[in-house]
């Protein structure tokens, strides 16, 4: 796994109280305990701090799997 | 980042250990996304893992007008630093109005002992105003104010306590919407006079207070709004934002509670002044002129300017007293003389003894006290054996020292009375008449002699409107004599104030008694007593008074509640040694009542008590 992947695994994981190790590329969003559109934006302020990027929105709550967010974040951090 | 968290998450565990610098480290650090979990983690972990003071309840209504996800956890970590339990309610977005105004809101139900009520422009500039048409936004400004205002006076009908509102910034893209310079300064003009309307509220509504939000902001460093989070979930206001506006949330509610701090006890060698008094000698310490001076100067205005406002200053410091003396006296450039200190310990010995024996001799509670100090040793030591005293270790720059006190101290008050200009000399005298009462101690072993000699008097007045901020105040800040415990000022019936002399001078009014009548029962609502009072009888002379006006109004028993906080004690040994019985408990308070006789409550022969009619 990379590091961003790791570091993104830890936010998503302390956002839901769920453990990071459960999560997998292929985890959707809306299958994590409580998950809203709320905890959607509350992610993304996390993300956004800790990788010093901004996220086009619409792209960010078209994303439904931890994979896909790493993806994305991989692509915005590396340009 | 995680480091935080996982100290929070370790006080969850069924044998957790205390972490008691965890909250102010929390309140500190600059990881929101860390400060906002935390949030969320600590309403479930017990007071005594997390302080070791014992907190305020407090049940926090916010009436926002925008969605505000983060707030509440930020407000979480706030108050707990500020030593206060929050119950924190915050009722949906964009019901501003109906909460204030409907007797049955969820507000109103909820009941809450502060109120903070979130603003933004749209409540008084709608989406689809002509931005050219500055008449017409001027119009509906003045119009938007008066209906929020009306909202207020409503709420304030149907329910006491106090409502925080705060002034509104004109977001960016409306401001440079307008191109010319010209329609633009008259466009902030426009917009400053709205704020001006709301900064007058406190004028105007009992206990509305208004928070300078739009200065606060000048020092902000990041955008006030996401526009994308704006436009897509509401959210008037960056996560950074809902933050600062938690700090200035728990400012207020801590002078709410009746939690701000009473006292400022300052070293002085590198803290009231640069250099060590005692190897530099005194013409060459460092205070005015160029800097570093200037920046302990200051340190000593602002000082000076909490003394003005009710803050008694003290002095610990480990110095020869016969120089400190003389600096005080004889220096040019000092902005605090010997008589602006209500009490000193300046001497070799330990700190945190010197300060336990200052606070002591000026009987008042040690969580009232800030400790300020350049020494981290020193601030250490105190911060260890009195753990109740808030300390600011003033290291690094000087000129950031004013600053520091002012942020960290806890001061804020809702409001300040003529009182506090003289508090420092009434301490002042209360520290004499000390002296004299040992002397007659050492003399004749006769308190009562010394008594008799203080010619006392005591007068009972009605509570007018010049006295009621007062007596509000004193039900604030009266932790040890009070029924009740602080913050607790019955809402209806008659408020008596008690203004008492002696020979060293005028006190002020120092008391307050809280009357109401039911049938044959007159209730002693609460009745609270400055600390600064104590052990003179004045509280007898009161009792008689108050059996004085229920005799002449055939009332037959006198009854008092009697709610015990930890700290009021001295008011409920009163209530016994005047013949009070306990009679039930119900829901924590103790019912006490006293017969009516003849004889019933004398007035102490050394007090001369004149009851008034009229104020």
């Amino acid at each position: 796994m990379t590091e961003t992947a790791t570091r993104l695994h830890t936010l998503i994981a302390d956002q839901c109280d769920v453990p990071a190790a459960g999560l997998t590329p292929g985890t959707f969003f809306t299958d994590l305990p409580g998950w809203s559109s709320l905890t959607a934006l509350r992610l993304l302020g996390d993300v956004e701090e800790t990788f010093g990027i901004r996220l086009d929105l619409r792209r960010y709550l078209a994303i439904t799997t931890v994979g896909e967010l790493t993806e994305t974040v991989t692509a915005e951090a590396g340009r | 980042m995680t480091d935080l968290l996982e100290r929070v998450r370790r006080l969850h565990a069924p044998d957790a250990a205390p972490d008691f610098r965890l909250l102010r480290e929390l309140a500190r650090t600059p990881d929101l996304g860390v400060v906002r979990k935390a949030g969320g983690l600590l309403a479930a972990i017990p007071d005594e893992l997390l302080t070791r003071r014992t907190p305020r309840p407090l049940r926090i209504a916010v009436v926002p007008a925008f969605t505000c996800d983060a707030l509440p956890r930020f407000l979480e970590v706030t108050l707990r630093a500020a030593g206060i339990r929050p119950r924190i309610l915050v009722t949906a977005a964009d019901q501003l109005p109906l909460q204030l105004t409907d007797p049955d809101s969820e507000l109103a139900r909820f009941a809450p002992d502060v109120t903070l009520c979130l603003l933004d422009e749209t409540l008084f500039l709608s989406g689809d105003a002509d931005l050219t048409d500055l008449d017409a936004i001027r119009d509906a400004a003045v119009e938007r104010t008066g209906i929020l205002a009306e909202a207020l006076r409503a709420r304030r009908a149907h329910h006491p306590g106090p409502i925080l509102v705060h002034t509104v910034p004109l977001p960016r893209s409306c401001r440079d919407a307008v191109i010319a310079f010209r329609s633009r300064a008259r466009l902030g003009r426009i917009w400053r006079e709205l704020n001006n309307r709301l900064l007058d509220l406190p004028e105007q509504i009992d206990d509305v207070h208004t928070l300078d939000w739009e200065a606060v902001l000048v020092e902000h460093p990041g955008p006030v709004r996401d526009e994308r989070l704006y436009r897509y979930a509401r959210m008037a206001w960056s996560v950074a934002a809902e933050r600062l506006y938690a700090g200035e949330a728990a400012r207020f509610c801590r002078a709410v509670a009746g939690l701000s701090a009473k006292c400022l006890v300052l070293d002085l060698d590198n803290t009231l002044w640069g250099g060590v008094l005692g190897d530099d000698g005194p013409e060459n310490i460092e205070v005015g002129g160029l800097y570093p001076g200037n920046a302990y100067l200051a340190t000593q205005q602002t000082a000076a300017t909490l003394r003005h406002q009710g803050v008694l200053l003290g002095v610990a410091s480990k110095n020869d007293p016969g120089l400190v003396e003389r600096v005080f006296a004889e220096h040019p450039g000092l902005a605090l003389r010997a008589d602006d200190f209500a009490a000193t310990a300046v001497n070799w010995e330990p700190k945190d003894g010197n300060l336990t024996a200052l606070i002591a001799g000026l009987n008042i509670g040690a969580d009232a006290v800030v400790f300020a100090d350049d020494s981290r040793f020193e601030c250490e030591l105190v911060g260890t054996s009195l753990p109740e005293v808030t300390v600011v270790h003033l290291d690094g720059d000087p000129s950031g020292h004013a600053g520091r006190l002012l942020a960290e101290g806890g001061f804020d008050v809702l409001t300040t009375t003529g009182t506090d200009r003289r508090r420092t000399e009434l301490y002042r005298a209360r520290a004499e008449r000390t002296r004299h009462e040992a002397g007659y101690t050492d003399r004749t072993g006769s308190a009562r002699a010394f008594l008799h000699d203080l010619d006392l008097r005591v007068t009972v007045r009605p509570a007018d409107d010049f006295l009621r901020p007062r007596i509000r105040q004193l039900a604030l800040r009266t932790n040890q004599f009070t029924l009740l415990g602080p913050a607790a000022e019955p809402e209806s019936g008659r408020v008596l104030g008690v203004d008492v002399t002696d020979r060293f001078g005028d006190e002020g009014t120092t008391a307050a008694v809280w009357l109401a009548g039911d049938g044959d029962r007159l209730l002693l609502r609460n009745l609270v007593l400055s600390c600064r009072v104590f052990s003179r009888g004045i509280e007898f002379a009161i009792l008689a008074a108050v059996t004085d006006l229920g005799r002449a109004s055939g009332f037959t028993r006198i009854e008092a509640g009697f709610r015990p906080t930890g700290r009021n004690d001295p008011a409920r040994r009163f209530l016994e040694e005047a013949g009070f019985v306990s009679k039930e408990e119900i829901n924590g308070l103790i019912r006490y009542a006293l017969p009516l006789t003849p004889t019933t409550a004398p007035c102490p022969d050394w007090i001369t008590l004149t009851v008034r009619e009229n104020p």
